[in-house]
């Protein structure tokens, strides 16, 4: 057993709806309850190794993304606890704080700087950054006139070379060209080597089967199964099955 | 469950205590107050100092000018109360000519174009008797203690309010900590972390998203001074020459007081916004809310220091002299920003939940703009009882006036009240410094 990196015990997740009403109508409907509570993540546990990379798969609306959302401390869990161990723990998604009129080199360092890095270490890998994006010159332009892969890829670039301890990836392992495709997967393995420790959330199984050591399998917020990547995947994929 | 009970007792009893406070204040019959009255005049001003016995007996009718001087001309009257600061009415010298008593006046009083020339009659000493309306004018605001009782409210809630500070943290102290905690220890420790850990962050941005604004503009950061130039131009032309009006170098008076207001109404309308605006950031990655703020804030100030230069362009051309007491202007800036700031949080929260919050909040500041003297003087152009509240309860209406009283006339006003509003200032920061940071983690869900 390594050390442990991240756990979470007991999870649960609510998300309150205000039930808008117009004035006369909240006066004339006083009894009706008017926030309508939704559970998103319900009783979840589970907890990784450092160094290890743990997928975690479900339907969509099965509350995978509020879990990583919750893990990286955007908001609080409800009930139950999630303890990252003091660990620096990043998001990767598409375009944290880009301003679309600022040039894709101070979107780098803006959102370098939300993910908690200090300037002058963001300044230190700005090339890095700039060369795994393939950007070339549109880096001193306005993300504006970007495409959408351009965008993505900026933004894939900046989450992969900043280090944080952990690494929470959300659907974004697909963007860009296959050429983009192919860098960001040697990434990735690049990623499994070194000591950081990743939950990637993701329908594509292949790309699971191929990067993870564990699999975490939710539906409806409830946990189904935590076990080895290809006994899990496995079980997934024939309950998907029309 | 006993525990519980006698807190709510506590509560309840030291609510009850609290308003009593309030009401002595509000009801205690002071005694009648000492004041001084200046009278100015170009050469400066003759200072009469009056006790309440002497107003009292209306022993205070003639007054001498002394024999040093062979004549003395009247501009305006001012009248002050204990503090030195704390201007309570001022008569222009139009106003003047009807309070003396022509017929039996030892001196001479001439009208002239821009005062009333008093001298003395046969050589004898420059003096002016003065009607009984004059009397009253002083019996009456002798007598008024209102600017006092608000005041001394004010520092009393301000008092208050540190006593259910210490409360706090002594029941912080006593509870073991959890990751719940939102005592106020605790969250001035966050606070003062989360500053340290993102200032580079909120400076950065500030300058990034200034530069966005203008970025594709021809004229580009020429805005900045050419936004509250012709917004002053507009009230100059619509107050100063269609409805007309007496102030000295009225475009400075203006442009001055736009400045403050500007920062102040961009930030509270800006604050009410924020958490949909930054939507992108916010669902992302965990940011304190406040440094949004504070990042608009600095942006804001970068854009009224670039402004500046039109207001020193000004003040040379009018040749406005200025002295030691511009240094009051800092102080008023301070506790506006302070005051935005807090206003700023705890309309950030309600901002989340409320999408009509941001109509209501224009209009508020709309009408708050016109009873803060923005384009006039609070104190002589509202009448009688309003203006004096005005001065007390309206922050804003305080700071613009000691600022514009600092830079145009280096004369230092309105300090204790500014004091006060101060205190209250800080509480309302740290309110809503609670409120954000136990609410903060819902927002983004209804977002």
């Amino acid at each position: 057993m390594g050390k442990i990196a991240l756990e979470v015990n007991h999870v649960s997740i609510d998300y309150k709806n205000l039930i808008h009403m117009s004035m006369h109508q909240s006066l004339l409907k006083k009894k009706e309850k008017k926030v309508d509570i939704i559970r998103a993540v319900e009783d979840v546990s589970f907890s990784v190794e450092q160094g290890k990379i743990l997928g975690i798969v479900g339907r969509n609306g099965s509350g995978k993304t509020t879990l990583l959302r919750s893990i990286a401390g955007i908001f609080r869990p409800d009930e139950g606890t999630i303890d990252t161990k003091g660990n620096r723990v990043s998001l990767m998604a598409i375009g944290i704080g880009f301003n679309p009129n600022n040039t894709g080199r101070e979107n780098i360092l803006k959102s370098g700087m939300l993910l908690g890095c200090e300037l002058d270490y963001v300044k230190e890998h700005m090339e890095e950054i700039i060369e795994f994006s393939e950007l070339g010159d549109f880096i001193e332009r306005p993300v504006r006139t970007y495409s959408s892969g351009m965008y993505s890829k900026l933004s894939f670039a900046v989450t992969a070379i900043l280090d944080t301890d952990i690494m929470l990836v959300d659907e974004v392992l697909s963007v860009g060209d296959e050429h983009f495709r192919q860098k960001s997967y040697k990434k990735m393995e690049e990623l499994m080597m070194s000591d950081r420790t990743v939950l990637i959330v993701s329908h594509a199984t292949n790309t699971l089967k191929k990067f993870c050591n564990q699999v975490l399998w939710i539906n409806d917020g409830k946990f189904v199964k935590l076990g080895e990547t290809e006994a899990v995947l496995d079980e997934y994929e024939a309950s998907m099955q029309l | 469950m006993k525990k519980i009970k006698s807190a709510k007792v506590m509560k309840i009893i030291f609510g009850i205590l609290a308003l009593a406070g309030l009401a002595l204040i509000a009801l205690y019959p002071f005694d009648n107050r000492s004041l001084s009255v200046h009278f100015v005049s170009d050469s400066g001003d003759y200072k009469v100092e009056l006790t309440n016995y002497e107003i009292k007996n209306e022993d205070c009718t003639l007054v001498d000018f002394g024999e040093d001087t062979d004549s003395f001309l009247v501009q305006k009257v001012k009248f002050y109360g204990a503090s030195k600061t704390m201007l309570l009415k001022e008569i222009n010298f139009n106003e003047f000519y009807p309070l003396i008593n022509l017929e039996e006046n030892p001196g001479n009083a001439q009208w002239l174009e821009d005062g009333i020339l008093l001298t003395g009659s046969n050589g004898n000493d420059v003096q002016v008797l003065l009607s009984d309306k004059y009397t009253e004018i002083l019996q009456d605001l002798s007598a008024s203690y209102t600017q006092e009782r608000i005041i001394m409210g004010g520092l009393y809630v301000s008092a208050l309010a540190i006593i259910v500070f210490l409360c706090m943290v002594i029941r912080e102290h006593n509870t073991e900590n959890n990751w719940n905690n939102h005592g106020p220890l605790f969250e001035i420790r966050k606070f003062c972390e989360d500053i340290k850990k993102y200032r580079q962050y909120m400076v950065y941005a500030a300058q990034t998203d200034l530069k966005a604004e203008v970025a594709n503009s021809y004229l580009n950061r020429l805005w900045w001074l050419l936004e509250p130039f012709f917004n002053m131009l507009v009230y100059v032309i619509v107050f100063g020459n269609i409805m007309g009006n007496s102030i000295e170098n009225y475009a400075t008076f203006v442009f001055c007081a736009l400045l403050m207001w500007n920062f102040f109404n961009k930030i509270v309308n800006y604050s009410v916004k924020l958490v949909r605006n930054n939507k992108d950031i916010i669902t992302k990655v965990y940011i304190p809310k406040f440094i949004l703020l504070l990042s608009n804030m600095i942006l804001n100030f970068m854009k009224l220091l670039f402004s500046l230069i039109v207001l020193v362009g000004m003040m040379v051309v009018f040749r406005i002299e200025i002295g030691f007491n511009l240094f009051w202007v800092l102080p008023a800036y301070i506790v506006m920003m302070l005051l935005a700031f807090g206003i700023g949080m705890i309309f950030l929260h309600f901002g989340v939940y409320v999408d009509d919050l941001s109509y209501a909040v224009g209009i508020l500041m709309n009408m708050l703009m016109f009873l803060s003297g923005i384009f006039y003087d609070v104190l002589t152009t509202l009448p009688e009882p309003l203006n004096a509240v005005m001065m007390c309860l309206n922050p804003v209406a305080v700071v613009v006036d000691t600022m514009r009283n600092a830079l145009l006339y280096n004369t230092a006003s309105n300090l204790p009240i500014l004091g006060m509003w101060f205190l209250i200032s800080i509480i309302l920061c740290c309110i809503g410094v609670h409120i954000v940071y136990k609410n903060e983690n819902s927002y983004v869900k209804v977002v």
